[in-house]
């Protein structure tokens, strides 16, 4: 009987355990009708600056092996409330056209979040620098993603899968029409 | 009859002292600019995104500056076209002193800078000026080298807003002084722009 009892408990216990280490989003407004939800991946503290009206959340790793990321989010009037699969080849070319701006020897690659949203995945291949951007538009909002290694080794596909999946895990909270 | 002119002179003098503090009271007129030469809203009310769209105004055309917001994320501006006027508000990032450059539409081709030695040869001082940072992003930052090629380290970003003193340039590069830290390093004059009333915004290095 106390044995039954035992493995009943640990039958009732262990999803409970499991369910409380579920990673609870964090809660950003950004303005008065939007705010965002995120999830912090394991291993980072963010803190989040504002410079104008465009939100700027860098994500510190606690160990070097993880690279920073640094959030950039922003409504465009250039792209009002369009998102990146609403443009034209045309301005495609031209959105790629300005992600790799300030490269010395970029690469791109278009990659996409869970729900399909395209991404550009922006890599610096200079011998001197090791970072890459992540770029996307997102109902009007301009949203930019900094993946940086910080001991300057090259950043792996894990490091930027992490970086992508950030932007998957990321949602949009309406706030209710008045 | 003395009297009477020296208070008439008075009265002259005092509107002549008067005439510059007025003409100052006029911020002047602004270029618009977008990274992808597409439009900017001119709206009802300094708000984005909402439904108060007055107008689109076109890359590159001029509008008068009648005020910012407190914030000065937004300016008060007037625009004319056609013969018509509208009056609102404009996000102030999409507004800049110089006009700028052919849309960059007509240019959609995507070009890379190939990594190049540092040339100082063409370099001139120039009589230092202000700048602010403007990515070529809608948000996003510009990147600060130790020398005038893409192939240099980075040594600092400074985000939008940033205000810099450019001291010597030539067609390409700017050398830039920086006041809050003193660094001295070199960025894109493409991404800088010249300080106009109320355009200039606080910005935070990234890196080391």
């Amino acid at each position: 009987m106390k044995k039954l009892f035992a493995v009943l408990l640990v039958v009732l216990l262990v999803p409970a355990f499991a369910l409380a280490q579920e990673v609870e989003p964090t809660i950003i407004k950004v303005n008065d009708t939007l705010d965002i939800s995120v999830v912090l991946p394991d291993g980072y503290a963010m803190t989040e600056t504002w410079y104008g009206d465009v939100l700027y959340a860098q994500m510190d790793p606690q160990s070097e092996d993880q690279p920073l990321m640094v959030l950039s989010l922003g409504y465009s009037e250039e792209y009002a409330d369009r998102s990146i699969g609403d443009l034209s080849e045309e301005e495609m070319d031209a959105l790629i056209a300005i992600s790799i701006t300030d490269f010395a020897n970029p690469t791109y690659d278009i990659a996409e979040t869970s729900e399909g949203t395209k991404l550009i995945v922006v890599d610096e291949n200079s011998e001197h620098d090791e970072y890459a951007e992540i770029y996307t538009v997102y109902q009007g909002y301009f949203i930019g993603m900094l993946v940086e290694s910080v001991d300057g080794t090259q950043l792996t596909e894990d490091n930027l899968n992490v970086a992508i999946q950030f932007l998957s895990d990321m949602q949009f909270v309406h706030a209710p029409e008045a | 009859m003395n009297k009477r002119i020296l208070c008439a002179l008075t009265a002259l003098v005092l509107l002549c002292m008067m005439l510059p503090t007025m003409a100052s009271a006029n911020t002047g007129s602004m270029y618009v600019k977008t990274s992808n030469g597409g439009s900017v809203h001119l709206r009802k009310a300094p708000v984005a995104p909402a439904n108060n769209v007055l107008t689109e105004v076109p890359y590159g055309a001029v509008v008068d500056i009648l005020g910012y917001e407190t914030d000065q994320k937004w300016a008060h501006v007037s625009y004319t076209s056609n013969g018509k006027t509208w009056t609102g508000y404009m996000m102030t990032r999409y507004l800049v002193v110089q006009k700028p450059g052919p849309n960059p539409k007509d240019n959609p081709t995507p070009s890379t800078d190939t990594p190049k030695m540092p040339d100082f040869k063409n370099f001139k001082l120039v009589t230092p000026y202000e700048v602010i940072v403007r990515p070529s992003k809608p948000n996003g930052y510009v990147n600060f080298r130790w020398a005038p090629s893409y192939d240099c380290r980075v040594a600092m970003r400074c985000y939008a807003g940033y205000s810099l003193t450019v001291i010597a340039q030539d067609g390409t590069w700017a050398q830039v002084s920086d006041p809050q830290t003193g660094y001295v390093g070199f960025m894109v004059r493409s991404f800088l722009t010249t300080v106009s009333d109320g355009t200039s915004v606080g910005a935070v290095i990234l890196g080391d």
